[in-house]
């Protein structure tokens, strides 16, 4: 007899249907285990010679449980079975991503509808049926800007100047100073190899399968040739280029507008679409999986808290691959605020239109 | 901040495109022929400066890219002031690129193709920038037989469209001298 009991945690749900040996049934929705008598009303049923002819269908138990539990039923399997594990990750991605797209349907399309100009520019923007080259040279290479929010977008574009320079680049010195160039590309490698399972999501939502394919033999090549990704492999030894898709690239190639330009602290330049991709990316990151499924951190802040903290670190860590690399970039720029958003736009554009 | 594809801009896209087949390619592969043999060649930084300011002057139409890049504004700008936008225009780009030289590490380049619209051109290249190759498109212009660049996009980023909007608002804030001054000040960057 196997009885499948899954991992759980405190304060969780329990869905459970437990026959006993007496011929009764325990069939209702528990809740464990911080509700005590509750908890009593099943395991003594378990304990106390009432043996259970199953039990399944258990979603959750606690730590208690399995405790007592398992010295006397040792057949019981504690781990989900893989499919529902997948399963699992899968739904806890999907819930807030899906809530996110709906949300950044309705601000963006909102936002689409009082101003025109910002409208997503479509593959038009760049010559009709792929061309480059438009009829009219007058409107070739002008570029529609939506910053209605500029003032504001300015006073963040300070604000975030002032931290690179006064916070995230002396630490990226520091860190520099601290580590090997090998290490903190091995880093940055391995970053980029976890975060395979967003670009594939993001490929496949845009019907990319080539793409999806070359981030799915990537991450195989890297997962092992590479060292958990800390030696492109695939890149290095067998020329295989990665893709850059992300879920902004995603909400803009189904039509989704992409509404006015904004700066947000510490985040930097985005759009009110991207804004919604960069939320819809978090999801699709393995610390976002990793730190509440298995971390478990007591409170929501503490959650945030790891997550901000390993988005820091990797940005830090980038960073100190080329500290320079912001100062370089604006040194051709008269005003680095429009310089940026330029860029930033055009950049955007072009990769959705792709 | 964003990891902005204009770091491939930076390594002298301009100058670094493959075979190419036939009018605004064959002019541009011409240039693009001479400039590589002078970064592979021993010359001094000074030298090599100095005969690819020569190429790029001769391969640029610098006339065309001011007005390229501010469109409307640029009508309203009396002919002097014309002619000191372009020449100042033209000296920040290639001073930006010639920046750019000692980068060059024997950058692969591939060819795409091209698509030729009355007298202006577009020619598709790929650079290969930090182990990823960027797209690098050349618009071009023919004039009195020869093609002649007029603006270039790396990654999507185009060079008239990224210095339109700060072009256009200092012109508005300060005139035509303001803007000839923030031209110097960039300019002065680069003597260092």
């Amino acid at each position: 007899m196997r009885y499948r009991v899954w991992r759980g945690q405190v304060g969780m749900r329990l869905i459970g249907r437990c026959g006993l040996s007496d011929g009764t049934s325990l069939k209702r929705k528990f809740l464990l285990p911080t509700d005590a008598p509750q908890k009593r009303m099943i395991i003594p049923a378990l304990l106390t010679g009432k043996r259970p002819l199953f039990c399944e269908k258990v979603n959750y138990l606690t730590q208690d449980f399995r405790q007592k539990l398992r010295p006397r039923h040792s057949k019981i399997e504690f781990t989900l079975p893989v499919h529902k594990r997948v399963y699992r990750i899968v739904r806890h991605i999907l819930r807030p991503v899906i809530f996110i797209f709906v949300l950044s349907v309705v601000a963006c399309s909102s936002a689409g509808k009082r101003d025109k100009s910002a409208e997503a520019p479509t593959n038009s923007q760049f010559g009709q049926s792929g061309s480059m080259l438009k009829d009219d040279e007058e409107s070739e290479g002008e570029m529609v800007v939506s910053d209605p929010w500029e003032s504001f977008n300015r006073k963040m574009h300070a604000f975030n100047e002032f931290f690179l320079r006064y916070a995230i680049n002396p630490l990226a010195r520091g860190w520099q100073f601290l580590t090997p160039a090998f290490l903190r590309e091995g880093l940055n490698n391995f970053f980029h190899w976890a975060y395979t399972p967003g670009r594939l999501v993001n490929n496949l939502a845009q019907a990319k399968f080539k793409g999806a394919a070359k981030e799915t033999v990537g991450f195989l090549i890297n997962g092992t040739a590479g060292m958990l990704g800390f030696y492109d492999a695939a890149k290095d030894i067998f020329s295989l280029e990665r893709t850059n898709e992300d879920s902004d690239q995603t909400l803009g190639k189904w039509g989704l507008p992409e509404g006015p330009y904004v700066v947000w602290p510490f985040i930097g330049p985005n759009t009110l679409r991207g804004t919604f991709g960069f939320a819809g990316d978090l999801f699709l990151q393995p610390q976002t999986v990793i730190v509440p499924v298995y971390i478990k951190p007591e409170t929501l802040w503490v959650n945030g808290a790891i997550i901000a903290g390993v988005y820091s670190f990797r940005a830090i860590n980038r960073t100190s691959l080329d500290v320079d690399q912001y100062d370089n970039l604006t040194k051709d720029a008269i005003d680095p605020y429009a310089f940026l958003r330029d860029i930033y736009l055009q950049n955007t554009r072009k990769n959705v239109a792709d | 901040m964003p990891k902005s594809k204009v770091g491939a801009f930076l390594v002298s896209a301009l100058f670094l495109t493959g075979a190419l087949s036939a009018g605004a390619q064959d002019d541009l592969k011409k240039a693009v022929t001479q400039v590589l043999k002078v970064l592979d060649s021993k010359k001094s930084i000074k030298e090599k400066r100095a005969i690819i300011s020569e190429i790029y002057n001769e391969n640029f139409d610098l006339e065309k890219m001011a007005a390229n890049t501010l469109k409307s504004e640029y009508k309203k700008l009396d002919d002097s002031e014309k002619k000191q936008f372009a020449q100042k225009f033209g000296k920040f780009v290639l001073e930006f690129y010639l920046d750019k030289i000692d980068k060059y590490n024997r950058n692969k380049v591939e060819f795409v193709g091209d698509e030729t619209k009355g007298n202006r051109a577009v020619v598709k290249t790929l650079l290969e920038y930090q182990g990823k190759m960027a797209n690098v498109n050349y618009f071009m212009t023919e004039k009195d037989g020869r093609w002649l660049v007029y603006d270039f996009e790396v990654e999507g980023v185009r060079l008239s469209s990224t210095y339109r909007s700060q072009f256009a608002k200092v012109l508005k804030e300060q005139g035509s001298e303001g803007l000839s001054r923030e031209l110097d000040k960039l300019l002065a960057k680069y003597r260092k």
